[in-house]
């Protein structure tokens, strides 16, 4: 059992700064929490923290009901995986990952238990006799979890693993750590400055910037309903359209006027919940999702959809889908649409959208309002 | 190496023939100075021959070759020359290893060169080759065995030795900063530790040897004086630190003065402070570091800016970022 829980973190380094500010979370036995955000925002000072390899400046680190603040890393029930992963060129796989255990004196017999039932679960057990030199890049990260997973640690800390694979193998790796905690059923927390493997691996995701926390919640949740601004541009890929526009009430609807004096209309919800708040007359952005931007042939103020229209700059043809960027009020907008478009760099396109697809941020805040 | 030139010459006296060694680094062993009428090449390529008339033998140790002139005469006995051949070798071996271990030898050299320096004259003996790095730990409780371990089995390890708490690596691997960071990540996955390495050059003797301890000496204060953190460092790395360290301390007072005017707080908070390391991490390049701050250009623009107006310098021009940056670098020394 390893449940973590991080009170009132923070991370002060030399030189007075602030890399992590105030880091609240509960994480249960057997999650998968993912770690994300730009560079800089204290991702791995978090992991390092959790890992032991870096003080805690306040606030208290708990591994199962052990405060651990000042507890060696050998001794907190961890195991690490890094980027690179370096393994013993003149040993075997078998030999890689007995290793560890033969410098903490654990017996044979057992260290071959826990060799042959790692390489089992990792499905390399054809491998245990060859070299390094002789694997493919993904059976070597895979005998890099494996040197892991022989400690049977309580929790597996992982700093952006396969951020030195290339792009097909990282895809492919993505899934084998999926399944890996899956079937080990232990608490793994990952770091990765890539919002898709967050989105794909994360049971939850703890988006960061700037050392603060910005929202922890599902993939879905987040992807769905970002707390703000900052999650809803960077969940999700091509990135959240959004536009800065001022709330008005327009034949008694609250409705979005943007800056080319388009007005976009909200659902009954929003409306309600815009007019309660005080926001007209005040500014919001407002976001929608490339994917939720389609091509509308039907009238632009059918019921239940806004519409948009821009120029179109570039299509990008994608196979299974095309890119539309176009400029709207003077920024850059992506609708994700069907590959069988006819629109071209140089058309006109009118794109709708769903009243249920619209985000609203707070114009000052930048807050998720509805 | 005085002991190596008394007893040979000693030994010379008592058989009365000129002797001559050299090792295959081509230096000059005894006399002080190899004989005009010999080359280093004619003479090693002479082995069991007669070269100029000396005999050539050959002696071979753990760490070095060394090759062995005895003066040649018909009448000598094959039983007298096996004699000096013994004496030889056993005086080489005395000096070279103390009669314990090479490790043993370099540690005595090492300490000597702390102690007194190196000396001038000194000759180098010992055939090491490989490049050199020095490993620290920040955390006492390890066992040294346990790291030598793991580094013997990480890299092609030529010597690898505890040395005033610290390990001396001497490495063959083409590659030395990747096989100090694979050094770096196994001693981490395997014992929770991490290490601080410094990288230096290659060698080819006990005398380079020490210049590349002193060298990986200097790379580890750097590193420790500017909080660069436990990783891989070699020369370059901090070189511009190395500058920044030995500058006046009035100066640096100077120049912090100078670019920050009073207002380094306002850089140093959490912000600010990881926009102008990813900036100058990127060469600054604008499209570069909002990408990885994961910022607009424009709000880039707009923190240069700030800091613009709050200094004078503008980190795009280059005139006023490397001076911010000797500041920048300056003003976070311990
Ligand atoms: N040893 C250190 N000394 C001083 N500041 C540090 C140190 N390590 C990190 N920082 C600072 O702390 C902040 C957070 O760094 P951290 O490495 O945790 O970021 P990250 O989210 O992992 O970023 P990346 O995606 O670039 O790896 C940054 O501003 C960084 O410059
Ligand atoms: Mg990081």
């Amino acid at each position: 059992m390893a449940n973590l829980s991080l009170r009132g973190i923070k991370k002060i380094y030399p030189g007075n700064v602030t890399a992590v500010r105030d880091f609240n979370m509960e994480i249960a036995d057997k999650e998968f929490i993912v770690l994300v955000g730009p560079s800089g925002c204290g991702k791995t000072t978090t992991l390092r923290m959790i890992a032991g390899l870096e003080d805690i400046s306040a606030g208290e680190l708990h591994i199962g009901d052990k405060l651990v603040n000042d507890m060696p890393p050998k001794d907190r029930d961890i195991a690490m995986v890094f980027q690179n992963y370096a393994l013993y060129p003149h040993m075997t796989v078998y030999e890689n990952m007995a290793f560890g255990l033969k410098l903490k004196k654990v017996p044979k017999t057992e260290i071959d238990e826990k060799v042959r039932n790692a390489a089992k679960i990792l499905e390399i057990e054809h491998l245990l006799e060859r070299k390094p030199k002789a694997l493919s890049g993904g059976q070597r990260q895979r005998v890099a979890l494996g040197r892991a997973i022989v400690r049977e640690p309580k929790v597996f800390l992982m700093d952006e693993p396969l951020s030195n694979l290339d792009a097909k193998l990282r895809v492919q790796m993505r899934t084998e750590i999926s399944k890996l905690h899956q079937r080990l059923q232990t608490t793994f927390v990952y770091v990765t400055h890539d919002q898709t493997e967050a989105m794909t691996m994360g049971t939850r995701i703890v988006i960061m910037k700037d050392g603060d926390i910005q929202q922890i919640d599902t993939p879905q949740n987040a992807y769905d309903n970002p707390a703000n601004l900052f999650v809803a541009g960077f969940i999700g890929s091509p990135q959240m359209n959004v536009l800065k526009g001022v709330v008005v009430e327009n034949n008694g609807r609250v409705a979005v006027k943007v800056e080319d004096n388009t007005i976009i209309n909200l659902t009954a919800h929003m409306e309600k919940t815009l007019k309660e708040n005080g926001y007209i007359g005040k500014d919001v952005y407002i976001g929608v999702r490339p994917e939720h931007l389609q091509e509308s042939e039907v009238e632009p103020y059918a019921s239940e959809f806004s519409s948009i229209s821009g120029n179109v700059e570039v299509a990008e043809l994608m196979g299974s889908e095309t890119y539309l960027y176009l400029k709207v009020c003077g920024k850059q907008v992506i609708a994700k649409v069907d590959s069988h478009t006819k629109k071209r760099a140089g058309d006109n396109v009118v794109l709708q959208f769903k009243w249920d697809s619209i985000h609203l941020f707070d114009g000052e805040t930048e807050k998720s309002i509805v | 190496m005085a002991n190596i030139v008394t007893a040979l010459s000693r030994l010379s006296k008592t058989v009365d023939k000129n002797i001559v060694v050299v090792n295959s680094q081509n230096v000059c062993l005894f006399p002080e100075v190899l004989p005009a009428f010999m080359s280093f090449k004619a003479l090693t390529e002479s082995v069991s021959g007669i070269y100029q008339g000396y005999r050539i033998n050959k002696i071979d140790t753990t760490n070095s070759t060394f090759y062995v002139g005895i003066e040649h005469s018909d009448s000598d006995d094959q039983r007298l020359i096996d004699l000096i051949m013994l004496n030889i070798s056993d005086i080489l071996d005395r000096e070279l290893t103390s009669g314990a271990s090479p490790v043993e030898y370099i540690r005595t050299i090492l300490d000597n060169a702390r102690i007194h320096g190196v000396n001038e004259a000194a000759k180098p003996i010992l055939y090491i080759k490989g490049w050199t790095a020095l490993l620290e730990n920040n955390r006492e409780e390890y066992e040294s065995s346990d790291l030598i371990e793991i580094i013997n089995n990480t890299i092609n390890a030529g010597l690898v030795f505890e040395y005033r708490d610290r390990i001396v690596i001497i490495g063959k691997d083409e590659d030395k900063i990747s096989a100090c960071k694979a050094i770096r990540e196994n001693i981490l996955t395997e014992l929770y530790i991490e290490c601080l390495i410094a990288v230096g050059s290659d060698i080819s003797n006990e005398l380079e040897l020490i210049e590349q301890y002193d060298c990986c000496e200097e790379i580890l204060n750097q590193v420790k004086r500017y909080s660069l953190g436990s990783k891989v460092f070699n020369f370059e790395d901090v070189y511009t630190y190395r500058i920044a360290s030995s500058i006046d301390p009035v100066i640096k007072n100077e120049i912090v003065q100078k670019v920050f005017k009073n207002k380094i707080s306002e850089m140093l908070n959490g912000e600010m402070e990881t926009t102008i390391d990813v900036f100058f991490k990127n060469n600054l390049n604008l499209t570069d570091t909002a990408a990885k701050l994961y910022i607009h250009r424009n709000t880039l623009l707009y923190r240069i800016d700030k800091i613009y107006k709050s200094t004078g310098f503008d980190l795009r021009r280059f005139e006023d970022s490397w001076l911010f940056k000797l500041a920048w670098i300056i003003s976070k020394e311990n």
